[in-house]
């Protein structure tokens, strides 16, 4: 009978904690929606290889958007009640401990109301910088429920005289290297939904094509080359399809291909330009632009052709629309006055947001897998570079000069 | 007297095959004028707000009328033609195999002139059409001749829309000429987008010499 009681009192006491935890994870998650969270990263092993890795998850931790890391310590012995005293007192909400047995062991505390919100172990991998990649995007996911963007690669497009190169980098720009490069014009790298291929196009035949580099063999084939332009690919995340333009009717269109590169169906027919689709993440909607109306302006259908809306944004020129991952924001480059700017536009309240100013020249926004971070094309007299932007606390970051057509991976 | 009851109906099947032919040809046809007036009907798409409900509206899939360039000629038939002048859809060419293509020999650079635009426009203006026109009656009384339309922009506007825009321009011009008689299948297509300026500079007088469609020579 005791044995009973103890087992119930046992369970009980468990369910209460994790119902403190998950309250507590929620609040925080809410929290995080409007600002940014102080933190404190404690790493409990000091060496060469903890030092590179505790530098690189602060900085990961910083560029997250999420959290502001206000010190970082190492500390061979701790104790947890005095830290989170401490961190309570300087006002700091998080307190990151990573610990070091047989695995990295992670431990998140919430020093309001003391308490530890999450764990987690991983293996050690052999780079610091990998493993904190690693452990930053799975403390961001937990969290937020938002993929982190640490981890994620990003594509860009730079050009030397007459050889045009595709480059891969990690999010922030850094280990850039080169993927491709030709001496015929290729551009608008896209990575092809198996992440082991980029989509580009090229004028490797004279005729514009779309192109796919494996880049495990470096071998190159065609995906797409009807008569007249192949361009403008966005893939499907839930079907195994791609929305591209084609001009092989005479008129440029958006069309649906598979993912060997055949035609399944043609979804615009209106005469005048039809370009740049962006599938929506749940696939129900493409955006798109169209001057049918006699100006360059923002439109979205579905799939099958049906329901084809305009966008209500007060500008004559608008292109280069991207869906953000979590389908709530359509980001754009757009004109207002004779300056280009990237807005993002809230799908569920029609609310616009302006992301840059207009002393530069913005272009071809492309979303991160956080929803959170865009990477642009920037052009300062006359000269491109790429960024990134936080859509909220719009800070920006230079990832590389004398490059466009940023592509950011959405795993 | 056997023979002659085979030609009589040989003939008599032709007549039929040929009546029946042009009726259907010529438009009769129930089914083509019930497209018609389904495609008459076609609601207009109207602007929407995100949570307003949308007009539903299907971009019905227009029947491509068949074409048949007359290469032989290098005309166009008079079906192109009037699918041209009214702003229909010719499908593209592309040529086979490897193919190249050259700039006209210094004294036909009268005749292939580069025509030019306006800031995101793909109409072709007034002034340039007489450029056109001289080009097509070079191409009539050459019609070993094929081309190639190279659609350009200048650098401002966004990247990828400006290489569909090119496109555009190229296939503007190419309409334009089919309109003047041209066979489709002698007039390839190309955008550059904005990437073969012709002018480097940043200002008004060299955007307006790179938004253009330039004619070179398929060898």
């Amino acid at each position: 009978m005791r044995g009973k009681i103890t087992v119930f009192l046992g369970c009980f006491l468990a369910l209460i904690h994790l119902y403190g935890q998950s309250r507590v994870t929620i609040e925080i998650t809410s929290s995080l929606e409007t600002k940014t969270l102080s933190s404190i990263l404690i790493t409990v092993e000091k060496d060469a290889f903890f030092e590179k890795f505790s530098n690189q998850l602060e900085k990961d931790l910083n560029n997250s958007g999420w959290l502001d890391i206000k010190s970082t310590a190492f500390k061979t012995k701790l104790n947890i009640n005095s830290e989170m005293e401490g961190a309570f007192r300087e006002n700091v909400r998080l307190l990151i401990v990573c610990g070091v047995k047989e695995k990295l062991e992670i431990e998140v505390y919430e020093t309001f109301e003391k308490s530890l919100i999450f764990e987690f172990k991983t293996d050690i991998e052999k780079s610091p910088i990998d493993l904190a990649h690693t452990v930053c995007d799975e403390i961001i996911y937990r969290l937020t429920g938002k993929p982190g963007i640490a981890k994620s690669k990003i594509l860009y497009m730079t050009r030397a005289k007459d050889i045009y190169t595709i480059m891969m980098a990690d999010y922030d720009g850094s280990n850039a290297t080169q993927i491709f490069s030709a001496e015929y014009i290729i551009n608008y790298p896209r990575w092809f939904p198996s992440m082991d291929k980029v989509l580009f196009l090229s004028y490797r035949k004279t005729f514009p094509s779309l192109d796919l580099l494996d880049l495990k063999t470096r071998q190159i084939e065609t995906f797409l080359a009807e008569p007249g332009l192949n361009a403008c690919a966005s893939f499907f995340r839930n079907q195994p399809m791609a929305a591209v333009v084609l001009s092989k009717s005479g008129n440029p269109d958006i069309y649906l291909v598979d993912l060997k590169g055949k035609i399944i169906r043609r979804i615009t027919e209106k005469k005048g330009i039809n370009a740049s689709p962006s599938v929506s993440p749940d696939g129900q909607n493409i955006a798109f632009i169209s001057d049918r109306d006699g100006n360059t302006r923002l439109w979205v259908v579905n799939p099958s052709g049906l329901n084809v809306k305009k966008v209500d944004i007060p500008s004559n020129y608008i292109t280069s629309p991207c869906w953000s991952p979590d389908g709530k924001y359509l980001a754009y480059a757009v004109r207002y006055g004779t300056e280009m700017f990237i807005e993002i536009y809230d799908w569920n309240t029609g609310k616009r947001k302006l992301l840059t100013n207009g002393i530069s020249w913005s272009d071809a926004p492309c979303w991160a897998p956080d929803s959170r971070h865009l990477i642009f094309t920037r052009q300062d007299k006359y000269q491109n570079s790429i960024w990134t932007i936080d859509i909220h606390n719009l800070k920006m970051k230079k990832i590389a000069d004398n490059a466009w057509s940023g592509c950011w991976a959405l795993r | 007297m056997k023979g002659g009851d085979m030609k009589l109906e040989k003939v008599i099947c032709a007549v039929l095959s040929a009546v029946i032919l042009s009726w259907m040809l010529s438009g009769c046809c129930p089914y083509s004028k019930k497209k018609t007036a389904e495609k008459e009907i076609q609601p207009a798409v109207e602007a929407v707000s995100p949570q307003k409900t949308a007009i539903v509206q299907r971009e019905e899939p227009s029947v491509p009328l068949p074409v048949k360039p007359d290469i032989e000629k290098g005309k166009a038939t008079p079906a192109e033609v009037n699918i041209a002048v009214t702003g229909g859809e010719i499908p593209v060419a592309k040529p086979e195999g490897e193919v190249k293509f050259v700039e006209p020999e210094e004294k036909l650079k009268e005749i292939f002139q580069p025509i030019y635009f306006d800031f995101d426009r793909y109409n072709i203006k007034t002034s340039e059409q007489k450029k056109l026109k001289i080009l097509a009656e070079y191409l009539r009384n050459n019609p070993e001749i094929s081309i190639l339309i190279e659609g350009h922009c200048d650098e401002r506007g966004s990247d990828e829309y400006n290489l569909v825009l090119g496109e555009k321009r190229a296939l503007s011009a190419r309409s334009f000429l089919i309109g003047l008689g041209i066979a489709p299948a002698r007039l390839y297509t190309i955008s550059y987008g904005e990437s073969k300026p012709v002018d480097p500079g940043h200002n008004e007088e060299a955007w307006a010499k790179n938004r253009r469609a330039e004619f070179k020579i398929k060898q």
